[in-house]
């Protein structure tokens, strides 16, 4: 069987901790660049239950961080996207671009009428 | 023509009933305001309270000395929806504005937001609870730095509640809840 198709916000999220530094891969800058991509508000248990789904498929493994001051002494938890992950983002793009190629953009059919 | 002047008079009467009892409605809503401010009790005992039933009977006989013809019970059912709708906002209030001083109530809105992480923890495992606490403290503090405590305490109490919906579906999900809930529907 072939690796599944994600949905639009797991891809946002696998996207954003490619995209940010490997200090940055915790929750709050997750959501924060989510937020960005999607121009939606994001909660934080959106997040974490999707972060949870994607480290039970396998997209993704996560580690215990420090525990900060101004987190109130409580430890970050990192993410780091695997191999599976990145498979599955790459599907996700080639699912994106056949879908466009197979939907006549309405310029063609404009054309194609014409 | 004599009936149509008579149908004129009973649509006037009508209006002028209904004039009368809209006012007395608004003017037992303005009253009762101060009474719903710290009302330990649901809307029903509010309802029930002598307070309300004094001030009801007091606009009652007050209506039916002008001539409009109304009984306790049919006013108490026309106030009833907006009473409703005032008491949850006022009792909303009370929990977090202090009123002698009109500024936002902390200790209350402490002990929703540490409720609010209660839920969290109950339904999430102990490391993903930690964390998902620790992100709403520190997303606390990025907004309490940029635009100060009430709205910090908003954002919070926003995130924790908008956050429970997910994470009580993905827990029953967990538990398989919803397949046993459809299960026991569709054999009821």
């Amino acid at each position: 069987m072939g690796l599944e198709i994600i949905s639009p916000f797991e891809e946002f999220v696998l996207l954003a901790i490619t995209k940010l530094p490997e200090e940055d891969t915790y929750g709050v800058p997750i959501r924060e660049a989510v937020e960005e991509f999607s121009g939606e508000m994001v909660s934080v248990g959106q997040l974490y239950t999707t972060l949870d789904r994607l480290e039970k498929k396998g997209f993704l493994t996560s580690r215990q961080g420090e525990a900060t001051e101004e987190r109130g002494g409580k430890a970050k938890r990192y993410y780091k996207i695997e191999g599976l992950g990145e498979a599955a983002l790459a599907k996700a793009d080639r699912v994106r671009l056949n879908a466009k190629q197979w939907v006549p953009s309405k310029a063609r059919l404009a054309g194609g009428a014409a | 023509m004599k009936l149509m002047r008579t149908n004129q008079e009973a649509a006037r009467r009508g209006r002028r009933h209904n004039d009368r009892v809209k006012t007395s409605t608004t003017f037992l809503i303005k009253k009762l305001k101060k009474d719903m401010n710290g009302f330990e009790g649901s809307f029903e005992e509010f309802l029930r309270s002598k307070e309300v039933n004094d001030e009801i009977a007091r606009l009652v006989s007050q209506l039916r000395q002008k001539g409009t013809k109304i009984t306790r019970r049919e006013f108490k059912n026309r106030c009833a929806s907006e009473l409703k709708s005032l008491f949850y906002v006022v009792s909303y209030l009370h929990e977090v504005v202090d009123v002698s001083t009109g500024l936002s109530n902390p200790s209350k809105g402490e002990g929703r937001r540490r409720f609010g992480e209660f839920l969290l923890y109950l339904f999430l495992d102990l490391d993903t609870a930690e964390a998902v606490s620790g992100d709403l403290e520190e997303g606390y503090q990025k907004v309490l730095k940029k635009f100060g405590e009430r709205k910090a305490k908003i954002w919070c109490t926003k995130q924790v509640y908008s956050s429970l919906w997910p994470v009580f579906v993905a827990w029953t999900k967990k538990l398989n809840l919803l397949s046993v809930l459809f299960g026991l529907i569709r054999r009821g």
